[in-house]
Order: C-alpha cells, then sequence, then structure tokens
C-alpha cells in the first residue's frame, strides 16, 4: 500500500515537473499560442514594456556630413531617449556624399559589423546579389507593426525579389517623374524678367541672363545623372530609365526596352550637354570636384539642378543659410506630357547580410514610425529648442540638419515648413495627380548571369562615356571609340540577358489599361 | 596569587595573538596598497590608451597630408597649364577629389583633409559642408593649431603648403589642410566616459577645456587651478586634489602631437591617502 502510494507520488511530481517546464518553454499543452513562421527570427528577452533586456549599440551608416547639432543631439537626448525605449545606443557613421557608393560598398563587401544603411531602391537588387543583406519578412512581421501600418503595402512589393523583402521602403509620399524635374532659384529667375522654366532654351537664357548680372553663378549640380530631364523635351517617346548607370530605358508606351546609349537621343542630350560646358553652364572648374560643387550649392551659388518632386522644399533651409531671399521651385520641362512612378519610394533602409543586431534595427525603424511625436523627435529634434509648431507648420529654430526628412517622409505626419512657399507645397502635394504606374515598376535585374561583363561595362562606361555624358568630350569625337570599347566588355550581354529577364517581368505582370501595347 | 594567574593568563593569551595582530596590521596595509597600485595602474592604462587612440589619430592625419602635398596630382594642379586639355584637366581633379576622400574616410575618425589652391580659388575636401575648411587659413604653415572663431566653431587645423609659408603675407600655390572639428573630440570623450574613465575632458593652459558632453564642468573648473600648479611643478603623476567636497586623484597625460592633456579624474577614498598630495 505505502509501495503504491509512494510510486503514485512519484508520477505526480514527474508530471507536475513536465508541465511547469513546458510552460516555461512555451511548448504543450500550456504553450501561449501556436509556433509561426516569426519563429524563425530568434528572440529578445523584454522587460514587462516590451523593452529588450539587453543593452546594445546599434552602428548605421548615413550618407552626408553630420552637422554639429546632429552630433549632439545623437550623443545627448536621441541616446538618453533610446537607452528608456529601446535599450540601445545609436552610433551614426556618417559618409560624405561624394563618396558614398565606394564606401558603403567597401564597409558591406568586408563584413564590417552594421546594423543598418540608408541606399536608393536602385542598388537593392545588385545588393541582395552580392549576398550584402538580408531578408527582412520575418523581422518586419515579428517588430514591424508600425512599419507596416504607415507605409502603404504596394510600396514594400519595390523591394520583394525572389517572393522576400529584402528593404524597408521607408518614404511614402508622392513620387511619380522623380528626379526627371529641374529644381531653380525662382528669386533669381524672377530677377532676370523670367517666371517659370518650360524647356531647355528657359535653362540657358537663364544662366545667359543671370551670368550677365553676376559671374559667380553656375548653372548646373549633377553632371553624371539628369540625363532624362533633358529627354522630356527631346524625346518624343515617354522613356523611363531602368537603371541608375543611365545605360538601358523603357518606352512607356509600348513596353519595349531601349538600348539608351546606342540611340538619337543620346546624341542630341550629348549635344546640349556639350554646349553647356563651352557656354559655362557646366563649369569646368567644377566638374569632377563634388564636394565643391555642393559646398556651391550651399553658397547659395547654383542656378538649377535635377528636381525630385520636394527638393525645392528640402534644399530651401540649406539655400535660405547663404541668401535669406531665396526661394526654390520645382518645373517640368514640356510639363503636358505624363509623369510616371517607377518607385513609389526610392528610400530603401537595408540590414546588412551580418549585421550583429538586425532585431534592434528593425525595433529602431519601427520607432521612428510608431507616432507623430518620435517622427518630429528624429527629424526635427526637441521642440522649443530645434523646432516650433506653428499654425500646423514646421519652424525650425536651427540650421543643422537632424535626420534627413525626406528619408522618411510619411503622408500621416508630414508637416510642411512654414518658410517654404504654399504653391511649393501644393506642387509636391498634387504631383502624382494623373501620373501612371510605370512599366518598370518591380522590376530588378539580376545581374548575375552576366556580373563580370556588367561590372567591365561599368568600368568602361565611367572611362568613355562620363566624359561625353558631362560635355567636356565631345560626342563626334569619342562616342565610336567609347561604344566599340563598350561591345568589347560584353555591352551586347548584358543586353540580350536584360531583354530577357525583362520578357519574363512582362509576361507575369497584368496587361497595363489605358497604355499601347 | 590570584591576581598573579590573571596576569598569566593575560599573558598567555597576549603572547600568541600579537604576531597574529601585527601580522594582520602588515597584511592588511600590505592589500589596501597594492590595491590601491592596482587601480592606479589600471586608471593610467585607461588614460595612456586613450591618448595613445588620439595620438595616433592626429599622426595618422599628419602622414594623409604629407601624401597629398607630395602627390603629382595634387601639384599639377596647383599649375592649369599643365592641364591644357579639358578631359585631363577632369581626370586629375576627379583622381585628387577621389584620393582626398578616401584618406578622409578611412577609420572611424572623422577630420577633413582638403587641398587649397589661392590663386584659382579652387579647394578640393573631404566634407562638402560650407564651413569645412575655413575661410582664412593660419598665417604660417604649422602642426596641429588650436582655433576658436565665431563663425567656423572650435577645431584643431594644421597646413602644409608649396612652396612652405614661414611668414604671415606670404603667396604659396597650394595648401594642404587637415582639421578636426572639436566636436569630434567631445563626441569620442563622452564615448570613453562610458567605457572606464570617469569624466575625461582635454586641458591645455590657457585655453578653454573640451569637455565630454555631460562632464561636471563646475567641478572641473574647481581642479583646473591645481592642475596649472602642477603643471608649473613639473609633475604629471596621478596626484590628489583637496576640494571643500572631496578629494579628488586626478591623471593627465599629454597627448603629444597636440601639447594638450587629456584630464580624468576619481573621488578618492580613505586607502588612497597615502599618494603624493598637493597640499
Amino acid at each position: 500500500m505505502i509501495g503504491r502510494a509512494l510510486h503514485l507520488f512519484a508520477v505526480m511530481v514527474f508530471l507536475t515537473l513536465f508541465t511547469l517546464i513546458g510552460a516555461c518553454k512555451g511548448v504543450g499543452p500550456f504553450a501561449a499560442g501556436t509556433p509561426d513562421a516569426s519563429e524563425a527570427v530568434s528572440s529578445e528577452g523584454e522587460d514587462g514594456a516590451g523593452v529588450p533586456q539587453t543593452f546594445v549599440t546599434l552602428k548605421m551608416i548615413m550618407p552626408g556630413d553630420e552637422s554639429a547639432r546632429m552630433r549632439e543631439f545623437v550623443d545627448n537626448e536621441l541616446n538618453e531617449r533610446l537607452k528608456k525605449e529601446l535599450n540601445l545606443k545609436l552610433e551614426l557613421t556618417y559618409i560624405p556624399w561624394s563618396d558614398y557608393q565606394s564606401k558603403l560598398e567597401l564597409a558591406l563587401s568586408t563584413g564590417e559589423d552594421y546594423d543598418l544603411f540608408w541606399y536608393g531602391t536602385p542598388f537593392v537588387s545588385d545588393y541582395k546579389t552580392k549576398g550584402y543583406i538580408q531578408p527582412l519578412d520575418m523581422l518586419l512581421q515579428k517588430y514591424g507593426r508600425d512599419l507596416t501600418a504607415n507605409i502603404p503595402a504596394d510600396n514594400f512589393k519595390l523591394d520583394q525579389i525572389d517572393g522576400k523583402l529584402w528593404a524597408i521602403p521607408s518614404q511614402a509620399f508622392t513620387s511619380a517623374g522623380k528626379f526627371t524635374s529641374v529644381m531653380v532659384r525662382q528669386d533669381l529667375l524672377e530677377s532676370v524678367g523670367m517666371k517659370a522654366i518650360r524647356t531647355i532654351s528657359d535653362l540657358e537664357t537663364f544662366y545667359a541672363n543671370m551670368h550677365a548680372v553676376d559671374p559667380s553663378y553656375y548653372g548646373y549640380l549633377e553632371t553624371e545623372r539628369g540625363q532624362d530631364v533633358l529627354w522630356r523635351e527631346l524625346s518624343d517617346r515617354p522613356l523611363t530609365f531602368l537603371d541608375e548607370n543611365q545605360m538601358f530605358a523603357v518606352n512607356e508606351n509600348t513596353g519595349e526596352l531601349v538600348n539608351y546609349l546606342e540611340s538619337d537621343l543620346y546624341q542630341k542630350v550629348a549635344h546640349v550637354r556639350q554646349r553647356w560646358a563651352v557656354m559655362g553652364l557646366i563649369d569646368k572648374n567644377l566638374v569632377g570636384n563634388l564636394a565643391a560643387n555642393i559646398d556651391q550649392e550651399n553658397a547659395g551659388k547654383l542656378l538649377f539642378r535635377v528636381g525630385a518632386v520636394s527638393r525645392a522644399m528640402e534644399n530651401l533651409q540649406t539655400a535660405q543659410n547663404a541668401d535669406a531671399a531665396a526661394r526654390l521651385r520645382e518645373y517640368y520641362l514640356s510639363p503636358d506630357k505624363p509623369k510616371y512612378i517607377a518607385a513609389p519610394s526610392n528610400e530603401a533602409y537595408m540590414i546588412p547580410a551580418k549585421a550583429r543586431h538586425p532585431e534592434r534595427a528593425m525595433r529602431f525603424m519601427n520607432w521612428i514610425l510608431q507616432s507623430k511625436e518620435h517622427y518630429n523627435f528624429i527629424i526635427y529634434g526637441i521642440e522649443g529648442k530645434d523646432y516650433r509648431i506653428e499654425n500646423g507648420k514646421i519652424k525650425l529654430l536651427t540650421n543643422d540638419q537632424l535626420m534627413y526628412e525626406w528619408m522618411w517622409r510619411n503622408k500621416k505626419y508630414f508637416m510642411a515648413p512654414e518658410s517654404v512657399d504654399d504653391s511649393v507645397v501644393q506642387d509636391m502635394m498634387q504631383n502624382d495627380d494623373n501620373a501612371k504606374i510605370s512599366r518598370i515598376f518591380g522590376f530588378h535585374f539580376d545581374q548575375e548571369p552576366v556580373k563580370k561583363e556588367y561590372a567591365k561595362l561599368l568600368a568602361v562606361y565611367n572611362e568613355k562615356f562620363v566624359p561625353i555624358n558631362i560635355g567636356i568630350v565631345s560626342y563626334e569625337k569619342q562616342y565610336d571609340s567609347a561604344i566599340a570599347a563598350l561591345k568589347k566588355a560584353g555591352y551586347d550581354k548584358v543586353w540580350a540577358e536584360l531583354q530577357k529577364q525583362y520578357a519574363a517581368f512582362r509576361a507575369s505582370q497584368p496587361s497595363h489599361a489605358g497604355q499601347e501595347e | 596569587m590570584r591576581s598573579s594567574i590573571f596576569t598569566n593568563m593575560v599573558i598567555a593569551l597576549l603572547l600568541p595573538l600579537t604576531p597574529i595582530v601585527m601580522l594582520y596590521a602588515y597584511s592588511n596595509q600590505t592589500s589596501s596598497r597594492v590595491l590601491t597600485e592596482e587601480i592606479v595602474k589600471a586608471k593610467r592604462t585607461q588614460v595612456e590608451t586613450f591618448v595613445g587612440q588620439l595620438g595616433q589619430m592626429f599622426a595618422q592625419f599628419d602622414s594623409y597630408q604629407k601624401m597629398l602635398y607630395e602627390s603629382t596630382e595634387v601639384r599639377n594642379l596647383a599649375y592649369p597649364d599643365l592641364l591644357g586639355d579639358d578631359l585631363l584637366r577632369f581626370r586629375t581633379l576627379k583622381t585628387v577629389s577621389e584620393e582626398i576622400n578616401r584618406l578622409a574616410g578611412y577609420g572611424r575618425w572623422k577630420g577633413v583633409i582638403a587641398v587649397v589652391y589661392p590663386k584659382t580659388g579652387m579647394v578640393i575636401k573631404s566634407n562638402s559642408s560650407l564651413g569645412a575648411v575655413p575661410s582664412v587659413l593660419p598665417d604660417k604653415d604649422g602642426f596641429w593649431n588650436y582655433r576658436t572663431k565665431a563663425n567656423d566653431g572650435a577645431y584643431f587645423i594644421e597646413t602644409i603648403s608649396s612652396p612652405a609659408k614661414i611668414a604671415e603675407g606670404e603667396e604659396v600655390d597650394l595648401t594642404v589642410v587637415a582639421k578636426v572639428d572639436e566636436g569630434e573630440i567631445k563626441s569620442d570623450l563622452s564615448d570613453i566616459k562610458g567605457k572606464g574613465l570617469e569624466d575625461p575632458f582635454l586641458y591645455k593652459p590657457g585655453y578653454s577645456p573640451i569637455y565630454n558632453y555631460t562632464a561636471n564642468q563646475a567641478l572641473i573648473r574647481e581642479i583646473l587651478p591645481e592642475l596649472q600648479l602642477i603643471e608649473h611643478a613639473g609633475s604629471y603623476k596621478p596626484l590628489l586634489i583637496r576640494l571643500k567636497n572631496g578629494t579628488f586623484q586626478v591623471h593627465m597625460e599629454m597627448i603629444q602631437p597636440l601639447g594638450w592633456y587629456l584630464v580624468d579624474y576619481v573621488r578618492s577614498v580613505k586607502s588612497w591617502r597615502p599618494l603624493s598630495e598637493t597640499r
């Protein structure tokens, strides 16, 4: 009898222990929920308020130059708050714009332990192919609730490749025709008796008139991009660039790919650029010296540059630092022609494959969009010290920039700066009205099958074509040898592969209503 | 008789206890001394390590500056006649610009490297901010100089020119500039504050100290007069400074390329008192 009772007692003890262990591990009948896909992400211990228990340093790469106030803000107010709310310290490494791509890629390829970085959407596919970044689906599902709540679902499709998400499209705002407009110093334009820019000739007249008044002004900032600004006037076909390097395009009417470098259009663009270099609109002393180029813009000496839908608002603070009377406005050449949305967000936040704290990187991004208060805090700083809200607009109290507003601009939280004209804000808000979705929306060229040829192609392009693009070498003098070198590097093979992948992409897309085939 | 027994008992007890008490006292004193020495040594190592890092950073900028100074491309840009062809000029400019950016981006230290060509007004620099390079450079070439200007903020700067600028007003063809903003130093002082040092700051007699972001500036201002005295005495050993609100052990070490001292202080406990005293 006693023996049976002891036996029964032992079994009870065993069962109790088993149940307790099971409950603690989250399995068995007392588990809190059923296992799901998110469990593939390693979980962090959290306190009652959901703050991770381990303190970490989150290393992030940012483009540009850190302002004095940003450095002070990160070291003090921001990190103090991030310690409390996310138990992390943010460590920013700024890489100057002029060298951003090369230094970023050096850091990624050598496996430096950064946790987060920003770049343009066109680079996502390349970095995925090179194994620099990691998929974010599970992290987003587990830690990105406010990102998915505040960024439209369609925007995420842009960064999906092979069924996985590779970047967070951080900006959620108007974007049609991005980088195909010109941003102009409106105050200077009006000072020489002009009202608006509609043609290439208008730009040249603006420069000539302004230069006659004060030769210290120079014309144009970007020389290695912005060819599509001119396309709106020079081409009778609506084209959209397919690649960041400006070699291939798509005809939005027919959906066909265009071999741009071998087209008549390229020759026309080269002639305009050469004319600009001769007349001084492109300053030969500044090409090749990007930091000085930007410096001149900061000094208020720039007449126009490539627009970006909202650049007239973004750059106003800089322009007014140099000249309090400065006003900016964006124009499209041939404004009646349609605009296309190739990427609803050109801004992509990626987590490196070798990041030490990917969960915390996702939590940090989510934190930014968690509330308007967080959003304002990281972008504008301390209310009353760095900014004030006046009549629903932001009044900046410091000239130093903190987190770039454009990186995280969001329709839900956006407030216009009080210094920006209402007309500029209206341009921006109405930019996407009647815009069309581009044929290349969601297309990513996988360079892997032709990566050797593509690398050679870029080297030849930079050596032979860039001098033509910026107008310091004539098309007639250099083009034949340049295209021959490009062909030798494997241009035709890359072109064939691109056509193959694009055809497969188009076959998988629903037909575009309202667009010719 | 009774007292004799009591006395004997006391003696019998004290005799074995006396060496034990003496041994205990000796051991305690030795432990206290060793502990104090170890604490001082550890603190000293931390100070020396950071001073070494800072010194290395500035020395690195020195060498980058010399490399640029010796570069053929950098020199050729000073003489536009050598670069008559637009393409050659573009390529030379791009090469120098890329080289400057590459050098400035090595390591985690952030400084500005630039080449200034006064005759053509051209500036090639690693940082595109308007005030990255001061509009007025030092009158003469020299090693790290600390400057505070209302519009440019505070920074360390060194210049080397071709031909060498040894007197004010001399014309040069080019000047290679290296500059580190005070903010970078503050940021790193704040960083090491969380990694072992108590409240580090940079100090040079005659200048305002460079504090970390959360420094106890009032206390440091009280410590400063003592540091001046010590400097005059020519001694930089760890020392004790007595103030009305406590006694502080102070470490200081010179950052050779700058001529500034890294100073850190710790509130002293009683066992540290045997160290050298200043008053």
